[in-house]
């Protein structure tokens, strides 16, 4: 079970992004975290993964634990080896390699012959479309087929705990719902994930848990079903109003209903 | 009857000189190939030109000269013949100078790691400025024999005639240029790519970029100390290792440009292209009007047609890019 308590996160020191999360994504489920731009999601992914350094963050308050051992200070190889692999947003292939060097990557930390092996058939099971194109240049695949790309890489790692960041980025709409499978999929074979969606519908139909954040903090969390009916979730992130019908960005009447959450 | 004689000792002739421009234009280039390599491996995994190179390609053959010739380490341990206590203390040297490339990585570059090239290219000079002077003052005046085997004698075939050391060089070379193309399939090589490609994304795989980056200094010095050594060899230098053997490696410059300063199949072609060029230059432009030494100039007139045509290099990457 990944727990954040309380998690503080400065850029460069000066810019205060995330003002006190908490979180859980208990073993075998998946989470939710909902947020507009600019909320804090990709950094609290950073400061699970160990990958604020390279972007000049620091964790100024709060912990992150792993299974009970707390993992904010460690560094990224080690978490992965730990059993946390994350896809990071924009897919991030590695385009002047082929799909199984691609893959192999993600099996770096993973020693044991036949675990690679296995966990090498586990994704081509998953992704048949990369077994045709096993040789292809990574860099020439399509959106669809990076992003599946991206989360087999992650895959080969064994993790237990597979973070995804925004998974359906620049798809077509048919294409999301084929990620969405397959993230239902990944955790039916028992990897817990946490998942970070712009796509509120889609993320909230298959999670157990949905977290809502704004500016660095945690707004609402609860059962999807209940945040889907919550008319402020529906204004925001589905475009819908109250009564449940599509509303005409011309009828918007801002005054009407106050523009944030909280506060 | 004399006629036809002239005429045959003629072609001869041409023919000897043709074939030794090839022969002498192989070895050269298999030395800048060496070097270029190692350059564009430490280039591509870690962004550092390092301007150092051919300090540590002189380091190198120093301490060459320095564990064959002075205390025999480790060769006289094992005993055989010369030549096999020689190759044993070079290969030792060799690996010694891959520490030196992992102390320099540790201590001088791990820490600029996220400044901007330009800065860490300056501190790449002032460590050359620094190794250079270090090894200098080790080698003092006078140059440094490296106690090889390969001495002066000649290898001839009909009109082949090669120094058994220029053979020794493109045989090294070709054995390791096989080897750096095996390691890029292993699993540290692919995990070096794809740092090479996206540091975070690597590191988001697992992949300790630091050891990464290690790998690539450690790799890149030992080419350079290899290189290093066959430049200090007959017929390259007369007498081994001296304080022009840093300088040898500006030489092979146009060859990394020429190549694509990330292509590690261009840094091996262009370094023969490079070779062959200026051994080519040396054997038939003699015309008086180009001054003495106008093949020193030719790799970078070679260079700069090159890049006129294409910017990149021969094999640099622009970018894959789905269109």
């Amino acid at each position: 079970m990944l727990q954040v308590a309380n998690l503080e996160v400065v850029y460069n020191d000066v810019v205060l992004v995330l003002r006190g999360i908490s979180l859980e994504v208990p073993d075998g489920q998946i989470v939710a975290l909902l947020g507009a731009n600019g909320a804090g999601k990709t950094t609290t992914l950073r400061a699970i993964g160990g990958l604020l350094d390279v972007h000049e963050g620091d964790i100024t308050k709060g912990t992150i634990t792993w299974n009970g051992e707390r993992i904010d200070k460690k560094r990224p190889a080690e978490i992965v080896r730990a059993g946390i692999t994350q896809v990071l947003e924009g897919r991030r292939i590695f385009a002047e390699l082929n799909v199984d060097d691609n893959l192999r990557t993600g099996a770096h930390t993973n020693r044991s012959r036949s675990a690679v092996d296995a966990a090498y058939t586990r994704v081509m099971d998953l992704f048949p479309v990369l077994q045709e194109r096993r040789r292809a240049v990574a860099g020439y695949l399509s959106g669809g087929e990076q992003q599946m790309l991206a989360i087999g890489r992650a895959l080969m790692a064994d993790p237990k705990l597979l973070v995804l960041d925004e998974p359906s980025l620049g798809l077509a709409p048919k294409l999301v719902q084929q990620i969405r499978d397959i993230v239902v999929d990944i955790n039916r074979q028992g990897t817990a994930v946490l998942l970070i969606e712009q796509n509120a519908t889609m993320a909230l139909s298959i999670a157990d848990h949905g977290y809502i954040m704004e500016t660095g903090k945690l707004v609402m969390d609860g059962d999807p079903k209940k945040l889907l009916q919550d008319e402020d979730v529906q204004e925001f992130y589905l475009g819908l109003h109250g009564s449940g019908e599509r509303k005409s960005f011309r009828d918007v009447k801002h005054y009407k209903r106050r523009k944030r959450w909280l506060s | 009857m004399i006629p036809v004689l002239i005429a045959q000792a003629a072609a001869d002739s041409a023919v000897d000189k043709l074939v030794s421009a090839i022969t002498n234009g192989l070895s050269l280039g298999a030395i800048y190939a060496l070097l270029a390599l190692g350059f564009v491996i430490i280039f591509k995994a870690t962004q550092v030109i390092s301007f150092a190179h051919g300090a540590i390609a002189a380091l190198g053959a120093y301490l060459v000269a320095y564990f064959a010739t002075v205390i025999n380490f480790p060769g006289d341990l094992i005993g055989g013949p010369t030549w096999l206590q020689w190759t044993v203390s070079a290969i030792f040297a060799v690996l010694m100078t891959a520490v030196v490339g992992l102390v320099i990585e540790r201590l001088a570059i791990r820490p600029m790691i996220g400044e901007p090239m330009f800065s860490i290219a300056m501190v790449t000079i002032g460590l050359d400025i620094a190794l250079r002077i270090i090894s200098n003052d080790f080698i003092s005046t006078e140059a440094r024999p490296l106690g090889d085997p390969f001495g002066t004698s000649v290898w001839e075939a009909g009109p082949v005639s090669m120094a058994h050391s220029e053979i020794a060089a493109i045989t090294v070379t070709i054995i390791l240029v096989v080897a750096i193309a095996w390691f890029f399939r292993t699993r540290i090589g692919i995990a070096m790519r794809a740092t090479a490609f996206d540091q975070e994304a690597a590191m988001a795989q697992g992949i300790s970029v630091g050891r990464i980056f290690a790998i690539a200094w450690a790799i890149g010095a030992g080419l350079a100390a290899v290189a290093g050594i066959f430049a200090s060899l007959f017929p390259r230098a007369s007498q081994g290792v001296s304080s022009e053997t840093a300088f040898f490696v500006f030489r092979a410059f146009p060859a990394i440009i020429l190549g694509g300063l990330d292509s590690v199949p261009g840094a091996v072609v262009g370094g023969f292209i490079i070779g062959l060029a200026e051994s080519f230059a040396g054997k038939y432009l003699t015309w008086s009007g180009f001054g003495v030494g106008f093949s020193g100039i030719v790799p970078y007139l070679v260079m700069m047609v090159v890049l006129l045509v294409r910017p990149y290099g021969l094999f640099g990457t622009e970018e894959i890019r789905r269109v």
